[in-house]
């Protein structure tokens, strides 16, 4: 199979499509690095007005590709001295993927005694970065006590 | 060429009575050029509270959960070097 260069006209059979929708994508993506994304719709209880407030992290990447080829001229029997038709073809495609993390940090609280920031905290979140940290630190010692495992010496 | 893009942004005016609440928010997004896609980290950064009589006062949104995570993760690896060292010391004495 030959592979050719492919031309602008080509080019602009599968570009606006797939490149909009990517270009499309990207906008809607850019859009969330916003305030409105932080802080939650303000909800009214009484005489006291509570705004969630959230952390988000999301992240995207897409593609988009095209190409297009000839093959040999194929003759079929029927065609005498017919000229051999030139196979070719061309195609496009994208693709691409993202993810949004979202995880709540406060909330804002403005009754008549006042506006204060209550913190929320995630229990199993810091259970987990201390089993972390005590696990570096059993494999450390265990390490440390364990002769054959043991860090060289300076002098080594 | 820029890379990172670090931004404030304020938010429009939530009123509680009197009082007007402006949300503060960073994003700080990682883009290269060229390269379809990217990273926004959003974060809340403070409350600007504006009573109906006295100064506009800022109220920090502080994460405590990631407070509390690095600290930790500190506490762990400092404990984990200090540990190395003693270890080390107490080796060289005995030898």
């Amino acid at each position: 199979m030959e592979e050719i260069a492919i031309t602008p006209d080509e080019e602009s059979q599968y570009l606006p499509s797939e490149v909009e929708m990517a270009q499309d994508t990207m906008d809607k993506f850019l859009e969330t690095a916003s305030v409105d994304a932080v802080f939650g719709i303000p909800v009214q209880h009484g005489d006291t007005l509570i705004i969630p407030s959230a952390e988000i992290l999301s992240g995207m990447a897409f593609g988009v590709g095209y190409g297009s080829g000839t093959g040999e001229p194929e003759k079929s029997e029927g065609d005498g001295d017919k000229e051999a038709a030139v196979v070719g073809g061309s195609g496009g495609g994208g693709g691409g993927g993202g993810r949004i993390l979202s995880r709540p940090v406060a909330v804002i609280v403005a009754s008549p005694q006042g506006v204060r920031v209550e913190p929320i905290v995630d229990v199993t979140k810091i259970a987990l970065a201390a089993l972390t940290a005590v696990g570096f630190m059993i494999g450390m010692m265990l390490r440390m006590m364990n002769p054959r495992r043991a860090f060289p010496n300076d002098e080594e | 060429m820029k890379i990172l893009y670090v931004e404030t942004q304020t938010g429009e005016a939530v009123y509680a009575g009197e009082t007007s609440l402006r949300p503060v928010s960073q994003s700080i997004r990682l883009q290269i050029p060229g390269f379809p896609g990217g990273l926004i980290w959003n974060r809340p950064v403070a409350v600007r509270v504006q009573p109906p009589t006295g100064p506009e006062q800022t109220l920090p949104v502080r994460d405590i959960t990631r407070l509390m995570q690095l600290l930790v993760v500190g506490l762990g690896l400092v404990g984990g070097l200090f540990t190395l060292l003693a270890w080390r010391i107490a080796k060289r004495k005995v030898q």
